[in-house]
Order: structure tokens, then sequence, then C-alpha cells
């Protein structure tokens, strides 16, 4: 026999298999299968979900993790780590500071016309070094310039240059610094009380002004006549 | 009223059902589509009790999920494809207990064919022996072959019902009864040898 003939043959063969056929209570059965799920679903929307045995335990946890929460969540206050706050920015003393700023550059440029040009050089670099020095320590520096402003202390200047040295200064100024005597200030203590501070810095008097104006130019000037004096010292 | 439930098309009885929700309607559609789908199933699980429950797991679905059938498709290819789904997963499960049962016994990763007496030349080859001897051989060719076979072959159904039901291609559709028949022919070689 062939490969056509056998395909033929088991083509015709599969054909006539004999049917099967369902059970006689099928349908009976099929009806009861059915009911008994429809009965297994309506339980499982209803009686599963409200059964107290199995809810009660999780609804008496779930009710007292909220509790809990708004409680703890009501009493609860941002404590923040006093050593990571950040220091508050003043308005007023950014004011202080850009009058300050303009006071060096008319300095720089006076220093300009006295000292020699290389001299120039370096004390322009000190100056705007510091300047810039000045602005990363923040509230700190900037607080002791005030103080000094304030009450006509310009030597405080040459405190602040000290703090700034620490941080950031080239070598260049470094070496300025060693060499550095500090201008002798004409300011009698009794002056210095309490009363007289302005730690606000509100209001300055233009007089007042002149005054720190005076007082600066005064301590720059000496500044450079020290800076000669060692200049010319072998 | 009865009679004209009767003339009613598959499609036509399905949607009503799903309109009225009429048990009746139903009742008419198993009755007209049970013995096809128990011998659909048996032909491919080869085990009658097996075939039992998956038609009726068929039905169960349909009553439930009637909602989910569309007009736009036969209501025989729906439901065949309900049944074949059913009947694959219960073919796998059947096969991985089988698997697990047998090499129990066995050596590890190694399958025991199981000796078939129907095979041997001098057994008598009436139509009931034929018949048991091609349902074996149907259950020995790939699962995939044996649904495209048994849809074509013995349901006799068209290429387009058999790919809608199967999800293929018309062209997989012809390719798998192909090689289902060649595979079948292999085994049976012995019963047609003269």
């Amino acid at each position: 026999m062939n490969d056509e003939n056998i395909n033929k043959k088991l083509l015709e063969d599969l054909k006539n298999l004999p049917k099967v056929e369902a059970p006689k209570n099928f349908e009976t059965e099929l009806l009861r299968k059915i009911n008994s799920s429809d009965k297994d679903k309506k339980k499982s929307l209803w009686e599963n979900l409200f059964t107290p045995p199995k809810l009660v335990p999780a609804a008496v946890a779930l009710a007292s993790a909220i509790i809990v929460f708004f409680i703890v969540d009501g009493n609860s206050e941002v404590i923040e780590d006093p050593l990571n706050i950040e220091p508050r920015l003043r308005e007023n003393v950014f004011i202080t500071e850009t009058m300050d700023d303009v006071s060096l550059q008319n300095e720089i440029v006076e220093l300009n016309k006295e000292t020699k040009p290389e001299q120039k050089a370096i004390r322009q670099k000190s100056v705007k070094e510091n300047a810039n020095d000045k602005q990363d320590e923040g509230v700190k520096v900037k607080t002791h310039e005030m103080l000094g402003t304030d009450r006509g202390i310009i030597s405080n200047e040459s405190f602040s240059e000290k703090i700034t040295t620490d941080s950031n200064q080239s070598d260049e100024v470094r070496k300025m610094d060693e060499n550095f005597v500090p201008a002798p200030v004409n300011v009698n203590p009794e002056e210095i009380s309490k009363k007289n501070l302005n730690f606000m810095q509100r209001s300055l008097s233009t007089q007042e002004k002149q005054e720190v104006q005076q007082l600066k130019k005064a301590t720059i000037k000496k500044e450079a006549e020290n800076e000669q004096k060692s200049d010319k010292m072998p | 009223m009865e009679r004209n439930l009767n003339d009613l098309t598959d499609e036509e009885l399905i949607l009503e059902f799903q309109s009225s929700g009429n048990e009746k309607l139903f009742e008419i559609l198993v009755s007209r589509f049970k013995n096809p789908l128990i011998n659909y199933v048996y032909r491919f699980l080869g085990d009658y009790d097996s075939c039992v429950d998956v038609v009726q797991d068929t039905f169960i679905k349909v009553y439930r999920y009637k909602d989910n059938y569309s007009s736009l498709a036969k209501f025989s290819t729906w439901i065949y494809t309900i049944a074949g789904n059913l009947a694959r997963t219960e073919y796998q499960r059947k096969r991985r207990r089988n698997f697990f049962s047998i090499n129990s016994y066995g050596e590890e990763k190694k399958t025991f064919d199981i000796p078939d007496e129907a095979y041997r030349p001098d057994v008598q080859t009436d139509m009931k022996m034929k018949s048991e001897i091609i349902q074996k051989a149907l259950l020995k060719i790939r699962d995939t072959y044996r649904e495209a076979v048994i849809l074509r072959d013995i349901q006799e159904l068209s290429y387009e019902e058999i790919s809608e039901i199967m999800q293929i291609e018309i062209g997989t559709v012809k390719s798998r009864i192909n090689r289902g028949r060649a595979e079948l022919q292999k085994y049976l070689k012995d019963i047609y040898k003269d």
C-alpha cells in the first residue's frame, strides 16, 4: 500500500471513529455545578469579606495602626539638628558689606597711585582675595566688620583679614601677613560700651560713615608706609 | 414557544441568553454542543472522566462569561476555543503528573516507552480495536498537531474555523494538519501494511 492509499485510509478511519457521547446525567451535573459555583461566588463576595473571625484581627490591627500613626504624627515636630542649621543671612549685613566693597575699590585706586607697580599687584590681589574670602566666610566675618564700622574701629579689618588668611589665601598674601603690623588705633576704650554698640546697623549717620572712611584710609596709609619701610630694609 | 427557541441559531440563542438570562436558552446550547465537545476533548485527552469535567467547565465558563461573547464571532468557534484551552491545560497537567509518576520508578532524566500490544501485527484489527489503536496513536503525536487533526479530520471543521479556534494562520493550520497526519501514518503503518 503506497502513501496516498494509507493517507486516504487513515482519513476515512478518523472520520469513522465512533462518536463519544456525553453521560446521561451531564445536564443535571452541569446545572448543579453552576448553582454551586454561583453560591460560592456570592459567598466569596459577602460572607468571606465580612466574616468576623477572619476580619476582626486585621481590622483591629489596621485601626490601631491608623490611630497610632495620627497620634504620633500629630505631636511630632520637626527637630532640626542645631549643628546642621545654616546661619541666617541678614540683609543689613549685606548692605554694610556692599558699602565696604565700594570703599575698598577706592582704596585700591589710591594705593595704585601711591605704591610701586609690583607692590600694587600684590596688594590688589590680596585686597581682592580678602574681599572674596569675606563673602565666603559669611556672617561671622561680616559681624566683626560691623562692629568695627559701628564703633569706628577700623583695626578690625586686620582681624577679618586674619580669619580669611587661615582659609584660602595665596602664598604671596601670607608673606605679606607675616610682615603685617596692626595699625595703631586711637580709640578710647571707655567709649566702647554695650549701649554704644549698634548691632543692627540699621542707620549710620553720615558723620559716622565719614569717620569710618577716614579711619580706614588712615590705617591703609599706615599699612602702605609699613610695607615701604619693610621693602627698604635689607 | 419551545419549538421557536429550538429553531434559533447558536448565535441568536447566546445573544438572547445574554439579554434575558433565560436558562432554557442555555440548556438548548448545551444539548447542541455537549456531544461534539465531548468527542473533541476525548480525542484530545484520551480520558473520558477528564473529558466530561473539561466540557462541563467549558459550559460553566460560557454561562458565567456569556457577556464576553461578541456577535462578530461564531458561537461554535468561541465555545471550541474555550474547550480547547481547557483541554490543553488539563493535558499538560496530566502529562506532568504522569511524567513524575513514571520517573519516580526509573532512572533520572529517562522516560519509559510503555509497551503497546495493540501495535503487534498479529493483533486483530476490527473496528473497535482499530479505533483504540488510532486513539493511542493520536495521543502520541504532538498536541498542537493532534488538535488540528482532530478538528479537521474528526470534527470536520473548515480551515477558517480551525484557524479561529486555534488562533493561528490558515497556512499554519494546514501545515500542522499535514505533519500530524504524517506522524499518525508513521505510528499506524503496521495496521495499513497489508
